[in-house]
């Protein structure tokens, strides 16, 4: 009985030895993190980081989590300066090196989620630069989210990146189909918007929303074909247009049809289907699927 | 410091809820389907094409010229969109939306029915009998029931087919580049 109490006296001391030590290693950014706590300015802290931390504690894993931490607050307190002073690719880099200066897991842990958290800020720049491009600077998304590549391969973080790429491709897609202009006869962002929608399917063969948009993009070029007519125009030309929209249909459908294969069915999906059936002059195809619309969105 | 170890990561789940979302925020984007009816469309391109390219006796090149549709509301609209302030020869273009050939006034150059009001198409051919007016239909058959000009599905796109002959009977002489590209039987 006595040994046995002895015994759990000495694990509690042991324990109570260990966290002691845990925490001597580095008392100079303990202090720190106690004050950060308290006025919250993150490069304050790091001013008093570069003072004050030895060179030996600097090279702990937590010491350099923290700093890789802070670096990372002034990014998200002020993003619009981070063009000038790079805070993220710092805050990367000294997350990078705490990961491999064998930190403890719940600091690893930590260190992992904040590099997500990175990781994700870069793609949305990318993100934000697709769909909000000009004509003027539509390589701008290319390049941040070749950024976000280059820092996945940097912080070596398993990501799903083609899965990121095609709702990269998704989102520039849209918004070349924004930019299109129904005047334009050179179909300079349609085409853009089909490579793109393209290289989704690439990806995945059965991605709804590109086979869907596809279909709607093919269909709606022959249909811009067929208003922009001149009205002027002469017989030769109203029916090589017509051939060349008929064409377009022709190309829409069967991506129309396999949205019907592995998609949740929606109105939008079977309009789609319908317009492009009632365009290449199939009226009991067209029927029949009004008739199925009625049934299944009898409220739309 | 297990306080601020534990603020660390309470920041970084918020964070990671955060980062998440733009992680997965994947939702469906459907572009917007253009509905107009490009069959419609054509119709009404060619309907112009025939009222432009043939030739009416001299009698009937006065005043406006006088189209009707019958029965179709997408036909009518699109014509009077894209045709409607244009002239045929010195004609101003005067197009009407009928339900049957009853409400039709005077004698019109053109007359355009519908493949739903099929039996209009005989009666037309009788009220206007050598009056000059030019039938055109969309549906099969049709020549057969009086009409001059019909529409046809060719592989998907839309072209028509001619009775000559009964349009010289009413004295409308076939355009060269509208016998050019009539379909043969």
């Amino acid at each position: 009985m006595e040994n046995q109490r002895l015994k759990y006296l000495f694990l509690a001391f042991g324990w109570f030895i260990g966290i002691m030590t845990i925490m001597a290693q580095h008392p100079m950014t303990d202090q720190i993190i106690l004050r950060y706590q308290e006025h919250q300015d993150p490069k304050i802290a790091l001013q008093e980081m570069a003072q004050s931390v030895s060179k030996e504690e600097k090279k702990l894993a937590f010491v350099m989590y923290t700093e890789g931490f802070l670096l990372k607050e002034c990014y998200k307190k002020n993003p619009a300066e981070d063009i000038k002073i790079s805070w993220r690719d710092q805050s990367i880099e000294k997350l990078q090196q705490a990961l491999l200066a064998q930190p403890d897991a719940a600091t690893r842990d930590n260190i992992q989620k904040a590099q997500k958290f990175l990781l994700g800020t870069y793609f949305n720049d990318a993100l934000i630069a697709a769909r909000s491009f000009q004509s003027s600077n539509e390589a701008l998304p290319y390049q941040l989210f070749e950024k976000f590549e280059k820092k996945i391969q940097q912080s070596q973080t398993d990501q799903p990146v083609n899965a990121l790429k095609s709702q990269f491709y998704k989102k520039l897609a849209e918004r070349h189909y924004e930019l299109w202009q129904p005047a334009d006869t050179i179909l300079i962002h349609p085409k853009s918007c089909i490579n793109l929608y393209q290289k989704v399917l690439l990806q995945d063969p059965t991605d709804c929303e590109a086979l869907h948009n596809l279909a709607v993009l093919y269909y709606n070029i022959g249909v811009n074909k067929i208003k922009n007519v001149p009205s002027q125009a002469e017989m030769d030309q109203l029916i090589q247009l017509q051939e060349e929209a008929i064409g377009l249909f022709r190309q829409a459908l069967p991506f129309a049809e396999s949205t019907f294969q592995d998609c949740p069915k929606t109105l939008s999906q079977y309009k789609a289907l319908m317009y492009i059936q009632k365009a290449l002059g199939n009226d009991e195809a067209f029927e029949r699927l009004q008739t199925e619309v009625q049934q299944l969105f009898p409220n739309d | 410091m297990p306080y601020f170890r534990f603020v660390l990561k309470r920041s970084l789940i918020i964070f990671t809820i955060f980062s998440s979302f733009y992680f997965t925020a994947s939702y469906l984007h459907a572009q917007t389907l253009d509905e107009t009816d490009t069959r419609a469309l054509m119709e009404a391109n060619f309907l112009f094409q025939f009222a432009n390219h043939n030739q009416w006796p001299s009698e009937m090149k006065k005043g406006r010229f006088t189209i009707y549709v019958v029965s179709n509301q997408n036909v009518f609209e699109l014509f009077q969109n894209k045709y409607g302030t244009q002239t045929i020869g010195l004609q101003p273009i005067d197009v009407q939306l009928i339900q049957d050939i009853n409400q039709i006034s005077g004698i019109p150059h053109l007359i355009f029915i519908d493949k739903s009001k099929k039996n209009e198409c005989s009666m037309a051919q009788k009220k206007f009998k050598n009056k000059s007016t030019l039938i055109v239909t969309n549906f099969d058959g049709a020549l057969k029931s009086g009409a001059h000009i019909n529409f046809k599905n060719i592989n998907g796109s839309i072209r028509y087919e001619v009775n000559e002959l009964a349009m010289n009977d009413e004295k409308i002489q076939a355009g060269v580049k509208i016998l050019q590209w009539k379909i043969n039987d």
